[in-house]
C-alpha cells in the first residue's frame, strides 16, 4: 500500500512536472524524509497550511498533500488520479461547512475523512439566497448550504487547527508533544493577524463597504463589518443588470470601498472609481497562493486596505 | 486366469445394455447417499465460512434469515430498510468497523451491492483489471458477473427497474465499470459493487438535471414564483454520470433518512462486540444478529431432512442391491449350459468362479469409479448449487 501511494504521488508529481513551467507542482508537499509512509489529504490550502505547520519538523509525522486543482477548491471535480490519492490517503482533512461539493461526488473511506468544523457547526453561517425548485412527488427543495470561508476569521482557524491536530495525533501518536508545541505557536500566529486585521477594520469605523462575492461572511461578522455583498466575478466585466443593482445597493449602503478577491479588470475598477468606489483586492488565499504563504498573504491584505484608508 | 477374465469382460461388452443398467443402477445406489452428505457438508462449511468471517449484522428486525442471507449473497428476499441514522449512530459509538450494505437492486441479473471501501478491504477482494470505483456512478463487478456479460473496465452495466411497470418509480442508471475484481470464489464474484451514494440514486433520491435557473432549462420551467421554480414533466433527469454533468447530482433530504439494507458490524473486540449486543437487545427497531448462529440454526434443519433423506436412499440402495443380486443369481442359472460346456471342455471349477467374479467385479469397479467422478463433479460445483438453492 505504501509503495503503491508513492508510485501515485510520483505520478502525479511527474505530471505536474510535465504541465509547464510556470505551474505549481501537482502535489504540494509530497513525501517528506522524516515521513513513516502515512499520508494526509487536504481539501483546500488553508488546511494544507495548518497541517504543514503542525508538523513541521516532526519525525515520522505524515506526508501533508495538497492536490493541484485550477481555480476554487470549492469547485474542484477530483481526477481519476487524484481520486485514488485520496483514497490511499490515511486521513483526509476537509475545512467542513459545505466547502468540499466534491464530497458527495466520489468513493471515499468516510472513516478517514476529518470535518475540522464538525465541533464548531453552530458558529456556521447560513447562506440566504438559495434558489427552490420543485420536480415531481418530492415538493419544493433548494441546495442551500453554509458559508465556508471560515478561514478568513483567524478564531475559528484556531480551532479548525485544533482539529487537523487531534486527527495527526491520532495518526502518530509519537509526535503528540510536537505537534501540540507547533500549534501553540501557530495559535500565537493567528492571534497576531487576529489582532492586525481587527486593528485595520476598525480604522473603518462602520464606514459601508462593498463585497465583490459572497465570501467574506466569517470576516465581516468577526471585524463588524458594514458590509453588502454583490456577486462579480474579478475577471469579468459586470453586466449593465448587475451595475444596476449595485447602485440600488448604494442607495441605502453608500460604499466607497469594494474588497474583491481578486484585482478586478482595469475596466471596472476605472468605472468604480468614477462613481467614487476604490477597489481593494482581499485575497481569501482558498488555493495555494503564487508567493508567500496563508499568513503572509492575509497581512499583505490587511496592509493593502489599511493604506487605502 | 486372464483368459477368464478376457470372457468375463467380453460377456459384459456382448450384453451391453444389461450391463449399462446394471452399471448405472450400483452407480446411482453409491453416488447418492455419498452425493447427498458431500453436498450438505461442503455447503454447510462454504455457508458456516462465509457466516464466521462477517462478526455481526445490525439491521431492521424481522426475518434474521432474510437479513443474514441478503448481507452475505445478495440474493434473498431484501430485508425490511434501516435509515442511514442507525449507521451514523453506530459509528459514533466507535466500538467497531461498520461497513453499510444497501443490497435491493439488481443489473442484468447481478445484484447490485451499494457500499464503502471497507467491504472490500473486509473481504480482502482486490481489483485484478482497472481500478477500484471513484465517482458517482462508478462501479466494480464480480469476475463472474465480468465473465458471463464479458464486461471489462471502460464499458458499462445497466441497472434494471425493479419491475416493468415501475414507470413511475426507480430509473435505470447506466454505471461505467471502474475495474473488475480478481475471484474469490464468494458471491462477491457475482455482484456489482457501488458506492452507497449510487445505489440511493438508483433508488431516486439522489439525481441530476440541468440547472433550473440557468436560461438553457427554460422549456422545463413550469413556472417561476418569487424563489421557487416549478418544473414540468419535459424535465429530463441524466440516466448516466458523467465527469460534464456530475456536478449537477445532488440528492433530497439528509442522508441520515436514506436507506440501507443492513451495516456489517466488525467489532474491535469481544468486549465492544458485547457492549453493541446489549445496546440493541431491547431495540424495537433494529437487530444485531450472529450470522453464525442464525445460519447453524438453518443448517440443524437441512442436516435434519439430510438424513431422513439418506435413511431413504439408504433403504432403496438396499432393496436395489437384492434385485441387483436377484438379477446375477438368475443370470448364473440361465447360464448353467454355458458353464457345463467351460468344464466338459477342460476348464476348472475355479475358472469358472473367477469368470463369474471378474463379471460382477468389473461392473462394481465401472460403477464405482463413475460414482467417484460423479461425487468430484458434485464437490465441484456445490457453491452454485447451493447459490441456486438460496436464489430460489
Amino acid at each position: 500500500m505504501i509503495d503503491q501511494r508513492i508510485l501515485l504521488i510520483s505520478i502525479v508529481l511527474l505530471i505536474s512536472a510535465c504541465g509547464g513551467a510556470g505551474k505549481q507542482a501537482e502535489v504540494e508537499g509530497a513525501s517528506s524524509e522524516n515521513s513513516e509512509g502515512t499520508l494526509a489529504v487536504t481539501s483546500n490550502y488553508p488546511m494544507y497550511f495548518y497541517a504543514s505547520r503542525i508538523t513541521d519538523g516532526v519525525v515520522g509525522a505524515p506526508d501533508i498533500v495538497f492536490p493541484d486543482i485550477d481555480g476554487d477548491p470549492a469547485f474542484w471535480t477530483p481526477s481519476a488520479e487524484q481520486i485514488q490519492l485520496l483514497q490511499s490517503a490515511d486521513v483526509v482533512i476537509l475545512n467542513g461547512a459545505g466547502a468540499e461539493s466534491w464530497l458527495n461526488l466520489i468513493t471515499l473511506n468516510r472513516r478517514r475523512l476529518v470535518d475540522t468544523l464538525v465541533n464548531i457547526a453552530d458558529r456556521l453561517i447560513p447562506l440566504e439566497d438559495s434558489v427552490q425548485h420543485q420536480h415531481g412527488p418530492e415538493g419544493d427543495h433548494s441546495h442551500q448550504g453554509t458559508a465556508f470561508t471560515t478561514w478568513l476569521d483567524p478564531q475559528l482557524a484556531i480551532s479548525q487547527a485544533e482539529v487537523v491536530t487531534r486527527a495527526l495525533i491520532e495518526l502518530v501518536p509519537r509526535g503528540e508533544a510536537q505537534f501540540r508545541d507547533n500549534m501553540a505557536k501557530l495559535e500565537q500566529e493567528f492571534m497576531a493577524l487576529d489582532t492586525r486585521l481587527a486593528e485595520v477594520f476598525a480604522k473603518l469605523d462602520g464606514r459601508p463597504v462593498l463585497f465583490s462575492h459572497p465570501v467574506y461572511q466569517y470576516l465581516q461578522r468577526r471585524y463588524g463589518i458594514n458590509g453588502e455583498s454583490v456577486d462579480w466575478e474579478p475577471d469579468q466585466e459586470p453586466t449593465t443588470s448587475a451595475w444596476i443593482a449595485m447602485q440600488q445597493i448604494l442607495v441605502t449602503h453608500p460604499a466607497t470601498i469594494m474588497i474583491w478577491e481578486d484585482e478586478p479588470l482595469m475596466s471596472t475598477a476605472q468605472r468604480l472609481s468614477d462613481a467614487g468606489i476604490t477597489s481593494v483586492p482581499f485575497h481569501t488565499v482558498a488555493n495555494r497562493p503564487d508567493q508567500g504563504d496563508y499568513l503572509s498573504v492575509l497581512r499583505e491584505n490587511a496592509e493593502r486596505l489599511e493604506s487605502m484608508l | 486366469m486372464s483368459g477368464a477374465l478376457f470372457l468375463g469382460w467380453r460377456y459384459l461388452a456382448h450384453h451391453r445394455f444389461k450391463s449399462a443398467i446394471l452399471v448405472a443402477s450400483i452407480t446411482l445406489m453409491l453416488f447418492l447417499p455419498v452425493a447427498t452428505r458431500l453436498l450438505v457438508e461442503d455447503s454447510a462449511t462454504a455457508l458456516t465460512a462465509r457466516a464466521d468471517r462477517t462478526p455481526l449484522i445490525l439491521g431492521a428486525r424481522g426475518s434474521e434469515l432474510e437479513l443474514v442471507l441478503n448481507t452475505l449473497y445478495f440474493h434473498a428476499e431484501t430485508p425490511a430498510e434501516i435509515e442511514n441514522r442507525a449507521f451514523v449512530e453506530a459509528q459514533s459509538t466507535g466500538l467497531a468497523e461498520f461497513i453499510p450494505i444497501h443490497s435491493r437492486f439488481h443489473a442484468q441479473g447481478a445484484p447490485i451491492v451499494g457500499t464503502s471501501l471497507d467491504y472490500f478491504d473486509f473481504r480482502g477482494l482486490s481489483v485484478a483489471n482497472g481500478r477500484q470505483m471513484g465517482l458517482l456512478g462508478e462501479c466494480v463487478i464480480g469476475a463472474r458477473t465480468a465473465a458471463r456479460l464479458g464486461l471489462a473496465p471502460g464499458e458499462s452495466i445497466v441497472s434494471s427497474p425493479e419491475t416493468v411497470f415501475d414507470i413511475a418509480g426507480v430509473y435505470p442508471l447506466k454505471m461505467k465499470i471502474a475495474g473488475v475484481l480478481a475471484p474469490s470464489g464468494t458471491a462477491d464474484d457475482d455482484a456489482v459493487f457501488v458506492d452507497v451514494r449510487t445505489a440511493w440514486i438508483i433508488q431516486g433520491l439522489g439525481h441530476g438535471h440541468a440547472d433550473l435557473a440557468e436560461p438553457e432549462a427554460g422549456a422545463a420551467v413550469l413556472s417561476r414564483r418569487d424563489d421557487v421554480i416549478t418544473a414540468n414533466a419535459s424535465l429530463t433527469q441524466f440516466a448516466e454520470i458523467t465527469a460534464e454533468n456530475i456536478s449537477a447530482f445532488h440528492f433530497h433530504g439528509a442522508d441520515e433518512t436514506f436507506p440501507l439494507t443492513s451495516i456489517i458490524v466488525v467489532p474491535s473486540d469481544q468486549k465492544s462486540a458485547a457492549l453493541l449486543r446489549g445496546r440493541y437487545q431491547d431495540s424495537e427497531v433494529l437487530q444485531l444478529v450472529v450470522p453464525g448462529s442464525v445460519l447453524d440454526d438453518l443448517l440443524e434443519t437441512v442436516f435434519a431432512v439430510q438424513n431422513y433423506v439418506i435413511l431413504g436412499l439408504t433403504i432403496l440402495s438396499l432393496a436395489a442391491a437384492a434385485v441387483i443380486t436377484l438379477v446375477f443369481l438368475l443370470s448364473q442359472q440361465l447360464r448353467q449350459g454355458e458353464f457345463h460346456t467351460l468344464l466338459r471342455i477342460g476348464a476348472s471349477r475355479g475358472y469358472v468362479s473367477v469368470l463369474i467374479a471378474s463379471e460382477i467385479g468389473f461392473v462394481v469397479f465401472i460403477s464405482a469409479s463413475l460414482a467417484a467422478a460423479l461425487t468430484l463433479v458434485t464437490r465441484y460445483y456445490a457453491m452454485q448449487i447451493l447459490q441456486t438453492f438460496l436464489t430460489l
